[in-house]
């Protein structure tokens, strides 16, 4: 009650001055009606559009007999705006008395004045009531809620209009030893930024949430940074949002604050607060808001015209509400929160006639456009009428869209219309929730002119009859898994004849190779060097088949070389047979050595002093000398 | 005495089995509904539980043929909406890839069809008519799995006459190999190579309904495609034609109709069930 009172009393004393065209003076009291001895406080606010400056001089407060004032505390004061895109400042400053009433009494004191900027400025004067100690209303210390010197907000529900960062704390709230507290940053918490992009300039988007369903509220938001002091938005566009239908929340209004990031004192505005609602599932992006930046400390780029910049793109993810428990006739993105209400007139009609049927949707969301509406035969819905009552009170979308239907009723009776119904997503509730009313019983007296008015089937209505629905589900074939799906089926497919063609190739190349081989074995190159190796593995052992070899080798040796048969040849002509073939004749006397040293041993016997071993090994060298020797005359 | 006790037990179990045996299931329940729904005369009501079941992924040739029943009803009715005909069309196409000997699907789609037609001539715009590209047509002939068979037959006469040339020395069987050889690769190439397309096909594109009364085929971009011979009209496909998504993005599908290429929105084209 005390409070209802120095409430009503307070304001009954904020009443703004008409002092100056560019001052706006207010003046405030803390309680009307105070004891003796106790103290209460006087303020005189001042703001004007600092175009004289801000300097103060000539402060009074005239006070009656018996009261004391001390000396007054000024706190300046700041305050920017952004109204319709342009920012305006005014300055100001907060004169503070603390009074103390000595004697019982009504007294009337003031009024306070001031001069600012070279103008006068004066308040109103203040009626107060002195009572008895202790049954006088000065203000409790430390209490909240309540502030008369918040002018915009006296009952303290935090709408002041000065940035936070220019506004000191009310005397009423303070303690004796709390100016000495570090002032906190006191502006809305969606403006803090924990690191500036851009030093000079930026803007922001934030959407919240950012996991949605289709038709579920969002709140895209576009916040604009100043570091370098006072600016003004030029042409700033409309963020991106092709995927989400938007709801228009009425004439911009932005309110800025002193926001310290990263030690820089930015001024912070939020420029756009949009309500949206996907129109589709997916990842769905909005944002990019672009704005220019005009003012003295923000430079022009090269090209001219204000300082650009644009905001980020926020993602929002959409998905469709789940299948489980989702009732029959759900439209993806009817979401939110409804109830529904219909009324239905008359109850009484002849057959033929229609009634009115007027249901009221309403709710939290986009409110749907379509509701359901029962079926029968004998009844007939005609589009309905639709008006809309839609509000964003607090950025929430929500409202009524009321349908006004026609019914026609064809068929006489007792006519049960059944229920409107709109099956709808509670996000909240993570659940379909189905909003109903229950439209009741219709009378439909006979129509003495029913033929008349019978509806007559359409002339040409050739699909009549086509179709007739089915009562059960029949039986069903057992879906064939495609052949070109199953492992192997292109592998069996040309493995086959393949297989044929590699098996047949390889069989050929078999027996290429064992020909090959089989060929190898004979010729005279083989046979050369199997007569040399058995002329050295029998030179141990067995002295006459060694040197049957040796000479076997060296006949060999001389028909690959030169073409000729030796053995045809005798021996004593044999080395002049050779030099003419072309072979040097030095090689041609060593090859008829080693002939003759086998004949001796042959017939001689070890007695001839020739070791079978070392004519195996002269027989090799010597053959295998000859390989490289070159011909004096082409063999 | 333990005996008895287990006789009945067990005979306590099966009785208490049987109902949920015979209990119908939910989708079966929804089917009956919309069935009996139909029979009042509550299409749009029918329309919803059908359609609620082909979103929880229920597919049936005889549900997709009420689905059609009660599109055509509706559109018959005075609470007819924009595109019943076309839904109706996609749902006795749909039946027609479930059950492909269904006559009634058969007759009702080609009723439905001339129906649009119709429609659309006493409007004077004339239906435009599309077939199908060569390749398309060619592997739709027969199923996939027929040319499959084919391929493979061909494969085993292609073995047997390289067998034959290959390993027996009879100049009759040299004679056979060569006709084997000849049929066999004739028959493998034509028949793997159809069936690869109808794979292709298959696995690159879904079978879809016009469901529009006028679709207009778009470019990538949102814009309006020029009809072809530089005629400034743009390509409109009408109501019930078959088309096929190549592509799908949140707001467009890329869609192939006859020989034509194009974006159209969602909404427009539904994609038939197949399983």
């Amino acid at each position: 009650m005390r409070l209802a009172f120095t409430a009503a009393a307070a304001l009954a004393v904020l009443v703004a001055s008409p002092v100056a065209r560019a001052l706006e003076v207010k003046t405030a009291v803390s309680s009307q009606r105070v004891g003796v001895g106790e103290s209460f406080y006087v303020q005189l606010v001042i703001m004007s559009d600092g175009q004289n400056g801000n300097a103060i001089g000539d402060v009074r407060l005239p006070l009656p007999p018996g009261m004391t004032a001390s000396q007054p505390s000024r706190a300046p004061q700041s305050q920017v705006s952004i109204i319709n895109g342009q920012m305006s400042q005014r300055v100001g400053v907060t004169l503070t008395w603390t009074v103390t009433a000595n004697k019982l009494g009504s007294f009337r004191l003031g009024p306070p004045t001031a001069t600012f900027g070279g103008e006068r400025a004066q308040g109103n004067p203040i009626p107060v009531e002195v009572v008895a100690a202790g049954s006088g209303s000065a203000p409790q210390r430390g209490r909240r809620g309540f502030d008369p010197f918040n002018f915009f907000d006296p009952f303290g529900q935090g709408h002041s209009p000065f940035p936070p960062g220019f506004n000191f704390r009310s005397p009423f709230d303070d303690d004796a030893g709390e100016e000495q507290r570090p002032e906190e940053p006191t502006y809305p918490d969606e403006l803090r930024v924990d690191k500036a992009p851009d030093s000079i300039a930026f803007l922001r988007a934030t959407v919240t949430p950012n996991q949605v369903v289709v038709g579920q509220q969002v709140t895209l938001r576009v916040f604009a940074y100043g570091g370098r002091g006072q600016f003004s938005p030029e042409s700033p566009n409309e963020p991106s949002h092709a995927d989400f239908l938007t709801f228009d929340t009425g004439p911009d209004q932005a309110k800025a604050y002193l926001v310290p990031i990263s030690g820089i004192r930015f001024i912070g505005a939020k420029l756009r607060e949009l309500p949206m609602f996907p129109l589709h599932a997916g990842t769905l992006r909005a944002g990019n808001m672009k704005m220019g930046f005009a003012g003295r400390g923000y430079p022009s780029p090269p090209g001219g015209g204000p300082l650009l910049r644009e905001s980020n793109w926020v993602d929002v993810v959409v998905s469709e509400p789940p299948l489980r428990g989702r009732p029959p006739g759900y439209k993806i993105g009817d979401v939110g929160e409804y109830k529904l209400e219909a009324t239905v007139e008359p109850r009484t009609i002849v057959a033929g006639e229609s009634i009115s049927v007027v249901a009221k949707l309403s709710g939290i969301g986009n409110v749907p456009f379509k509701l359901q509406t029962p079926e029968s035969h004998g009844v007939e819905w005609l589009e309905p009428a639709l008006a809309e009552k839609m509000e964003v009170p607090n950025g929430v979308v929500q409202g009524s869209r009321t349908f006004s239907y026609v019914v026609r009723l064809t068929d006489p009776g007792k006519v049960d219309l059944g229920e409107l119904s709109l099956p709808y997503f509670d996000p909240k509730r993570h659940e379909y929730a189905v909003a109903r009313a229950k439209l009741g019983e219709i009378e439909v007296k006979v129509n003495p002119n029913a033929d008349k008015t019978k509806l007559q089937p359409k002339p040409s209505d050739r699909l009549a009859g086509v179709l007739q629905a089915r009562d059960a589900l029949g039986p069903q074939a057992v879906p064939l898994r495609p052949l070109s799906d199953r492992t192997g089926f292109w592998a069996t497919l040309l493995l086959a004849p393949f297989g044929v063609v590699f098996a047949g190739g390889a069989l050929s190349f078999a027996a290429r190779t064992r020909e090959k081989l089989r060929e190898r074995g004979a010729s005279l190159g083989a046979q050369l060097e199997a007569a040399l190796r058995e002329a050295r593995e029998l030179a141990a052992r067995d002295t006459q088949g060694s040197v049957a070899a040796v000479e076997r080798a060296l006949f060999l040796a001389i028909e690959l070389k030169l073409n000729l048969k030796a053995r045809a040849v005798l021996k004593s002509e044999l080395g002049s047979a050779l030099i003419e073939r072309g072979l040097p004749s030095a090689r041609a006397d060593a090859l008829s050595r080693i002939l003759q040293d086998c004949d001796a041993l042959r017939f001689v016997g070890a007695g001839s002093g020739i070791d079978p071993v070392e004519l195996s090994q002269r027989a090799s060298k010597n053959v295998a000398e000859m390989r490289g020797d070159k011909l004096s005359v082409p063999s | 005495m333990r005996r008895l006790l287990f006789v009945l037990l067990l005979s306590l179990l099966t009785l208490a089995a049987l109902p949920a045996l015979a209990a119908p299931s939910e989708s079966e329940r929804d089917f009956a509904a919309a069935s009996e729904a139909l029979k009042r005369g509550a299409y749009t009501e029918a329309i919803d539980t059908l359609e609620l079941l082909a979103d929880r992924g229920f597919v049936h040739p005889d549900a997709s043929f009420n689905r059609a029943v009660a599109y055509v009803e509706r559109a018959r009715s005075s609470a007819a909406n924009p595109g019943d005909l076309g839904r109706a069309a996609a749902a006795l196409s749909e039946v027609l890839l479930l059950r492909p000997s269904d006559e009634q699907a058969e007759l009702g789609l080609s009723r439905i069809r001339a129906e649009i037609s119709r429609r659309h001539a006493r409007e004077g715009t004339a239906p435009v008519m599309a077939r199908d590209s060569l390749g398309r047509a060619a592997t739709s002939l027969f199923d996939e799995n027929v040319w499959a068979w084919l391929a493979l037959v061909g494969s085993l006469l292609l073995t047997v006459g390289l067998g034959l040339r290959r390993f027996v020395q009879l100049t009759s069987a040299a004679l056979a190999g060569a006709i084997g050889i000849g049929l066999g690769a004739v028959l493998l190439l034509a028949g793997a190579g159809l069936t690869a397309g109808a794979r292709h096909f298959r696995l690159t594109s879904s079978p879809a309904v016009i469901v529009a009364d006028e679709a207009r085929l778009l470019d990538e971009a949102g814009k309006p495609l020029p009809q072809k011979r530089g005629s400034a009209d743009s390509m409109t496909v009408p109501e019930g034609a078959s088309v096929y998504v190549l592509e799908r993005r949140p707001t467009l599908f890329r869609v192939a109709w006859g020989s034509s290429e194009g974006w159209l929105s969602p909404g427009q084209v539904r994609i038939l069930a197949t399983r």
